[in-house]
């Protein structure tokens, strides 16, 4: 953890990279997004304490896609766009399910560690 | 800054940094770039109204190590298509792949005779695998018989391999890279190349034909060699076209010089 300038840890690498995944299908789950918009709401939402290269959520999208939990469809709103565009992600049946789970694992692994580190 | 297919170079610098070291067919290569190209982009955007002077070097700090990127995306391709991409590279040589789009023949002369080498080797380990099984299933030991006629088949594919490979650079020459749109920007010399490709097609042919039969040769004439010639020029005119259009995608970020990490 490094120390902000603000007094606030900040949450990244392998800490982050751990959850990530779950807030991933969380965010998604409320609305169906694309790459920048999801870092800017784990930011936002994260009130600045979470860290990620900006560039490293597309891995993990790509993985989440190939094993199902997400599908992406090309942004329909660009088509008139001249150069790349972009691909809005969001949420399967199978991510869904996976969601319900990470949260459960989540719940359980706060009381548990929590109950013994006095949170 | 410099623009290109309405992308600046400098962003999509910091994208191929990343993306050109990953192994992974064409469509998914593509797809990265065009992703993180425009999360770059949106970055530098916003670095731009924070502090135009060091927009760039925040949004590379932003956007994250190359050499790190590179391996996560890497890890997100299936070992299969890995393993299919690292058996066309060794059947084709890197070089002649890396090659084919180069400024002339030159170029291409020495990876395309490793080519035909390289198919040789491959085509007649294939072959004596095939005999060495089908004798000893059968019993039948007829195809030693013909021994021949086998090493003059893989001799002729190692051939066509090489000259094919020459044929397909002069074909792709032809084809104007720069444009999102197929535009053929000398005519005759892809009209050439395909010829060319389809009377080699057609004289390998009928040298099979002819060993393996010399009466039916004489018999039918020329009709076999022009219908092969045909659809070989036909065959190698799609063939070309139709990759023309992975090449023409790829081509603006190939030009780009980046170094390696």
């Amino acid at each position: 953890m490094t120390q902000h300038s603000d007094n606030t840890r900040l949450i990244g690498g392998e800490k982050l990279r751990g959850h990530l995944e779950v807030m991933i299908l969380s965010m998604l789950n409320q609305q169906p997004s694309h790459g920048f918009e999801l870092v800017k709401q784990l930011e936002d939402r994260g009130e600045g304490a979470l860290r990620m290269r900006e560039g490293t959520i597309y891995p993990v999208l790509y993985r989440m896609e190939a094993a199902g939990l997400l599908k992406a469809t090309w942004d329909e709103t660009e088509q008139n766009r001249k150069g790349p565009r972009r691909k809005i992600y969001s949420l399967t049946e199978k991510g869904q399910r996976q969601l319900v789970h990470g949260r459960a694992d989540w719940l359980q692994f706060v009381q548990t560690i929590g109950g013994i580190v006095g949170a | 800054m410099m623009n290109i297919q309405g992308m600046n170079v400098e962003l999509m610098e910091i994208v191929e940094a990343a993306v050109r070291p990953v192994l992974c067919p064409h469509h998914s290569k593509m797809r990265m770039r065009h992703e993180l190209y425009r999360q770059v982009e949106e970055i530098y955007k916003q670095e731009r109204c924070r502090d135009p002077d060091a927009a760039l070097a925040n949004t590379r700090r932003r956007f994250g190590t190359p050499r790190e990127l590179s391996l996560e995306l890497q890890a997100t391709v299936p070992s299969h298509q890995r393993s299919i991409l690292k058996s066309s590279q060794l059947l084709f040589g890197q070089r002649l792949l890396e090659r084919m789009h180069g400024s002339s023949l030159s170029d291409v002369i020495g990876p395309g005779l490793e080519f035909g080498c390289r198919a040789t080797i491959v085509f007649g380990l294939y072959l004596i695998v095939l005999i060495i099984l089908a004798t000893t299933l059968t019993g039948n030991h007829t195809p030693f018989l013909i021994i021949d006629f086998f090493v003059a088949f893989v001799l002729l594919v190692g051939a066509n391999a090489t000259l094919m490979s020459y044929f397909a650079f002069l074909g792709h020459q032809a084809i104007d890279p720069a444009f999102e749109r197929l535009s053929i920007r000398n005519r005759r010399q892809f009209v050439i190349a395909a010829i060319g490709a389809g009377v080699i097609f057609g004289m390998s042919i009928e040298l099979l034909w002819l060993a393996a039969d010399v009466q039916a040769f004489w018999r039918h004439g020329l009709n076999p060699f022009l219908f092969a010639s045909a659809a070989g020029t036909l065959g190698f005119s799609t063939t070309v076209l139709l990759g023309s259009a992975e090449w023409r995608q790829r081509y603006p970020w190939d030009q780009l010089a980046v170094a390696e990490v």
